[in-house]
Parts: structure tokens; sequence; C-alpha cells
């Protein structure tokens, strides 16, 4: 992207991009964590496997807030309107990842009380399968999100 | 770990009337209550949970605790699932000891069938369940912890409940929900090494909690925060059914393991810490006790276990016999294959088991029809009946007194709302 | 195990005092069966028994034998007269005496149209939520008690899920679901 007649501080790109490259690396998540796997958060966001080397470590807790909803954990019939209601006070730009098998397809809690994935009620762009999956595939779910994010269209 | 000596002035009779001098007049004539939702999505509450607090001032006049937004079913799954293939959901209950969940059910199946399990087994099962409780106390301290503002405990619980869970991945596959247990034995023996390794592990935890004790066992503002909050007494606490530490911290010593011995708890050297006035501070101290004592009662276990011998039973009516058997003679072959389509059938009947779990009494009632399917499989979840009596301790205290208080309950969902 | 649960010859005086109450043992475990409408006297019976007060309301559960004859329990026919009888739920307590050790299991029967029975929240305040946990799962009714209402499951749930003619698979959702294989992109 550097010319040898344009001084070597300057960069182009394109808006996209750069927009892309800003927003993938700020993510601020709103960890919606219900059961197990939120145990299995609270050791991604420890010391040991970070999140805040991709940028990802301030769990705001305000939808407002917030750019990213992690659905981490069993979604219940009762808990669906809360959730629908949280992802909805989010501001645009944002992005859904859901985290386990319960949270991706209602995991073998195949009953009259359980949400069959929480895409039946919101939109999801990243599913992160297991039960609980191991830090290491949440923080590869958290990188495919971050190269989506990367290689899309941006709205200002 | 020594004695550590309370200042006098953070004694709870004198905080106690500290309080009382700086009791402000919380209604004045027309004052109403308005309601406050502390909702089921919550960055400190402990899991999912909805309260609907009635506030005069900053004050607590009313409080309406609902749970059951973790309800999943399990006891309708397990009237249609056989007795093994139960055993996944029963990990779930209470997520962070996942391994006293599997044993007791184990248990409560093995009394049915009238199977005794083998020496090693019996003492890998608690070791296991103790290095289970101390993951789960670990859990806890460091949830209260987060939620009251510090950082620093969170982060060093966390790693050292990380090296233990990755010890458990080391013998078991899995971190977090292991599915270790059978009926009549374990799922497979430990690797090599892996003894010793613990006891390491254990050693290098012991540095962690002398950092964290000297952070906030005499933090003023920790003691400010749990000291004469969230308080209950005695008689209270046993007409609410409540059992486990909360119990004990109000001053009974009431432990399962100590009452109705299992496993080898009646073989090994420990004591049961038992607190005073039932506070959130003396919660916090029995947890840490509680620690040290599964340490020591795992460092025993370490010591002494036979180092050879069976892990599983040799009666095959539960039990999946060995696979040389299995693909070499017809009656291991028939055997194997009646116990995974139509499952183990024990007697007809009804039996109730209980553990102690970390919360408290975790209660197994079975109701067998005489086929592989249980027709009724109940939980007595230990976190679920501290609910019920949360409305009596919290009203009187201030909004921000929820957050210790609700922390020190370890209100685990899966095990509150099955 | 059976030492710590109270057997016949501990618990000869309430024979004497309930002589319809039936003993029976399986699997080293006693079962005390009484009449329903004796549950007010032995709640306080065992609550202030002077050897073995039981002071612990450890458990209330039930289970849904959807069959009136005994012999045939516990499978279940699924005949229609059934679903209305006076003996389909069993109801199960469990008692524990903290300075004694002992345990205690008694059980008695409810049924019919809307199966009631009085509330043991008086004696023991474990049964708050015991009982409308019991509520919610089976349906059946406890006089006395300050607030019934359902406490795992939500207000505008209809039926009672852990009764045997309740289909393991009937969902009933609060929001209208979206189809994700159709609905592709944000709505």
């Amino acid at each position: 992207m550097s010319n040898e007649n344009i001084p070597g501080n300057i960069v182009t790109t394109k808006l996209d991009k750069f927009i892309g490259w800003a927003r993938s690396y700020s993510l601020w998540q709103y960890v919606f964590g219900t059961a197990c796997c939120a145990m299995e958060f609270m050791s991604v966001s420890a010391s040991h496997y970070d999140t805040d080397r991709f940028g990802a470590a301030m769990p705001r807790y305000s939808p407002r807030q917030a750019d990213m909803l992690m659905v981490v954990g069993t979604i219940t019939h009762k808990n669906a309107p809360v959730l629908r209601r949280v992802w909805e006070q989010m501001a645009d730009p944002k992005y859904v990842v859901a985290v386990g098998a319960c949270a991706v397809s209602g995991g073998f809690y195949r009953n009259y009380a359980t949400l069959q994935g929480c895409d039946r009620v919101i939109p999801v762009d990243v599913y992160i399968p297991g039960c609980p999956p191991r830090p290491e595939m949440i923080l590869d779910g958290i990188m495919a999100l971050q190269e989506k994010i990367r290689n899309s269209k941006q709205y200002l | 770990m020594a004695e550590v000596e309370i200042p006098a002035k953070y004694k709870v009779e004198e905080v106690r009337k500290r309080k009382e001098i700086l009791e402000l007049p919380i209604s004045s004539p027309g004052d109403e209550p308005i309601k406050i939702n502390l909702g089921p999505s919550h960055p400190a509450m402990h899991g999912t949970i909805k309260m609907i607090a009635e506030m005069v001032g900053e004050t607590i006049v009313n409080i309406d605790v609902e749970p059951g937004f973790l309800h999943r079913g399990f006891e309708k799954m397990m009237e249609n699932h056989t007795y093994p293939s139960a055993l996944p959901y029963t990990d779930r209950l209470n997520y962070v000891t996942a391994f006293i969940n599997n044993f007791g059910f184990a248990a409560t199946l093995e009394k049915m069938f009238g199977i005794e399990i083998t020496e090693r087994c019996a003492w890998l099962r608690t070791l296991f369940s103790e290095l289970s409780r101390i993951t789960d106390h670990y859990t806890c301290q460091a949830a209260i912890c987060s939620e009251i503002g510090a950082m620093t405990p969170f982060l060093y619980f966390m790693q050292a409940r990380d090296w233990i869970w990755e010890h458990f991945n080391w013998a078991t596959g899995a971190r977090q929900t292991y599915s270790y247990a059978r009926i009549g034995g374990l799922a497979r023996d430990i690797p090599d090494g892996w003894l010793e390794k613990c006891k390491e592990i254990l050693k290098s935890n012991i540095p962690l909690l002398k950092d964290v004790h000297g952070l906030m066992d005499r933090n003023r503002i920790f003691l400010d925060r749990t000291q004469g909050v969230g308080e209950i007494s005695k008689e209270d606490a046993i007409n609410a059914g409540i059992t486990g530490p909360f119990l004990r911290s109000t001053g009974v010593n009431y432990d399962i393991r100590k009452a109705m011995p299992y496993l080898k708890y009646d073989e090994l050297e420990w004591e049961v810490p038992v607190g005073k006035y039932g506070d959130n501070y003396d919660r916090w101290y029995v947890r840490n006790r509680e620690i040290e004592e599964s340490m020591k009662i795992c460092f025993q276990c370490i010591d002494n276990m036979p180092r050879t011998g069976p892990i599983n039973t040799d009666d095959f009516e539960a039990h999946l016999p060995d696979k040389a058997e299995v693909y070499s003679t017809i009656e291991g072959l028939i055997n194997h294959f009646k116990i995974v389509i139509d499952g183990p059938q024990p007697p007809k009947g009804s039996v109730y088991h209980c553990v102690e779990a970390a919360n408290g009494e975790l209660g197994f009632f079975v109701v067998s029809d005489g086929t592989g399917t249980a027709y009724r499989l109940h939980v007595r979840a230990p976190s679920f009946m501290i609910m019920g009596v949360l409305d009596k301790i919290i009203i009187g205290h201030q909004l921000a007194d929820i957050i210790p208080i609700f922390g020190s309950v370890n209100m685990v969902g899966g095990e509150c709302d099955r | 195990m059976a030492q710590y649960w109270l057997l016949k010859d501990d618990l000869k005086d309430f024979f004497k005092q309930f002589p319809h109450a039936e003993y029976s043992e399986q699997f080293d475990q006693p079962n005390i069966r009484i009449p329903n409408a004796d549950l007010e006297k032995i709640f306080d019976f065992f609550k202030n028994h002077e050897k073995y007060p039981m002071d612990i309301l450890l458990d209330i559960t039930a289970v849904d034998y959807l069959t009136s004859d005994y012999a045939e329990r516990p499978n279940v026919t699924g005949r229609e007269e059934d679903l209305y009888s006076d003996t389909r739920f069993d109801l199960i307590y469990h008692f524990y005496s903290v300075e004694t050790n002992r345990r205690v299991r008694v059980l008695t029967t409810c049924g019919g149209e809307h199966p009631e029975v009085i509330s043991s929240y008086e004696w023991w305040q474990a049964a708050h939520y015991l009982e409308r946990e019991v509520w919610d799962m089976f349906g059946i009714k406890f006089t006395g008690h300050p607030d019934l209402r359902r406490v795992l499951l939500y207000e505008e749930f209809e039926g009672f899920p852990l009764r045997k003619d309740y289909p393991t698979l009937g969902e009933q959702p609060r929001l209208s679901l979206r189809n994700p294989e159709q609905d592709n992109g944000r709505s």
C-alpha cells in the first residue's frame, strides 16, 4: 500500500478495512452467562488464557456500551425474552457469539424447558461448539469473529 | 496456616454498635417503596437469578427471590434415559463439583444393586471429591471477591483452579464435566505419575492462598462489607432446611462425612470447621478452612492409597464387562448388550442416598420400577433451600449488601434449578 | 446405613398413636405410609418428639403413579379413569434430626381432580420453596402456604411438567421463535 513517492509515515487503505481493523480489535463484550460454560468463561478471561490480548477484556455489563453479546450457557424458555431484550438494547454494529452446545442448539436438553439454540430468538455470527468448549476454542471463536468483522462491509 | 487474630474493633459486636450509630432515618411520612429489579442477567449476581427488591431509600423492606432461569428439565430427562446414560446430566447439576454429583449418583445406584466398590476405587473417589470441593470453594471465593470489587484474588483463584482443572483433564479427559463415575467403579484408571504431580500442584496452591488471606482477611473494606451482614441464627437455619457451610457457619456441627461416613472419610484425620455468628465473614472463613481441611485429606489420600489394584467391581450386573471378555465370550457379549440397550435393572423400590456436596447435603431419591430406566429421580438440591430464606436474611440491609450475601450463598444455577 | 434411620423398634409410640400407618423396608431404608388426613398430627408428632425431634425438613417430593391400583405400581397404565384417581400421587417427606442423627421418610397419597394437602410451612420454613416446587411440577396444592405460585417455571406455563401425561417435548415458548435456516442476516 505504500508507494515510493509517498513519505513513509502515510499509509493508504480502504475506509472499510480501516474501520474493520479498529472494530475487530476493540470488542467490548456483554457476557450473558448462565450455566457451566460461564465457569469456563471465567477461566478464559483470567490470566492463563487471556482475552485482554484480543482487545476483548472489558466485560461491559451494560448492553448500551457493548458490541459483542456472548451467549454462554443454556437458555431456557423462561430466559428467552430477557435475552431478546438485551440484544435489542445493544447499538449497531453488534455481533453475537454462541458459546457451548446448549447455546448453539440446546445441547442434550431436548425437553419442554430448554430453548433449542439461542439462534431461535437472535441472529448469531459465530457458533462455538463444545460441552464446555476448551478455552482455546473460545479464543479461536473470538479470532474467527475478528476475521469476519475485518472482511465485512462496515456501515457508519 | 496460622490463626488470624482479628483486632477488637472489627469484632461483630463493635461493628453492630457502629452501624446503629450511623442508622439514619430511612423513611419519612409519604415515602413509598420503589421496586428495583436485579435481573437475571446481572454482573454481580453469581448465576441467573432474579430479585425484585422494594426499597425505601437505600434500605430493603421486601424482596422476592425468583430462581428457575436455568430449569433445564433434569428430572424429566431422567425418566427417558437409562441409568448409565443419565450420568452426564448429573455432571451439570453442580457444575463446579461434577465429581461429587457423579459419585453420589453412582453410590445411590450401587446401594440399589448391593454392589461394593473396591478399595482403590474408594480412595480415588475420596481424592477426587475433595479436589472438587477445593475447586468449588475457589470459584465461590473468587466470585465473592470479584463482585465486591477485589479483582486480584479472583485472578489468583482462577490460576489455582486452572492448574487443578488441567490435572483433571490429564486423568479424565475433560476440564469441567467429567462423567467419570460408573456404577461399581470408575471410567478409567489414573495415569502414572498423576498422584505425585497432584501433590506438587496442591503444594503450589498454598502460596497463592496465603496471598489472598493477606489481602482479604483483615482488609478494612472487606470486613466492613461482610461482618455483621447477612446474619442468620442457628434455629432459623435449621428450620429452613439449610445444610453445608451455610449451616456450619452458624455454629451447628453437621457434616455428612462425619455423621454418616462413606468412602474413606472415617479413616482419615480431619476436622469440621464451625463458625459462630452466621454472617458473611463466617461463611468466608468456614470455606477457607474447608479448603485447608480438604487439602489435608488429599495429602493423606495420596500417601495412603494402594498403588495397584482393581478399579471396577467384579459384579457385572450393572457394570460393563472387560472388553476382552466382550469380544471373545458370548456371555460377555450378551451382558454388554443388555446393559447398554436396556440399562442395568435394579429391584423395585425407592431409595434415598445423600453425600456432602460443597453446598450441603446433595440427596438422590430414586424410584425404580424394575426396568433400566428410573421411574422417578429426584435431586435434593442444597442451594435451593437457601432461596426460601434469603428474603428474611436480606430484609433490613442495604442494596449493596445483597452482593456479598448472595455471593456467599454459592448458588449454582444448575443445582438450584435442576 | 440402616442405623441412621428410625426403624420399627424406635417408633413404637408412633404406631400406637397412628394405628393406620404401614411400615415397609426397602434397601435397608424404612418407609412409613400414612393416610392423608393424619398429616397435621404427624407433623406435630415428629417436630415435638422427645427423643428424636425432627428439626430439619430435608425434602418434599412427589411421584406420579398414573394408576389407581397399588399392586400395579409403578407401571403406568394410562387409563382415563386413573387421571383423577384418589391415589394418583405419592407425596414423600424426608425429615432429619440433627442432635440424634436420625432420618425418617413419610409417604402419603393424594389425588383427585385438584389434589390438595395441608402445608407444613407452620412447622418448618423449609417448606416455603419445596412446596412451591411440588405445585409447579405436579399441581398439588398446599393449603396454608403463604405464597403458592410457580418457582421454576414461568407464570404463563400451562400444565404440570413432571406428571406422566405431560409430554417431554411439550415446549411452550414465550416468544415467537425464528427459523435460523431461513432468516439469515439480521432481524
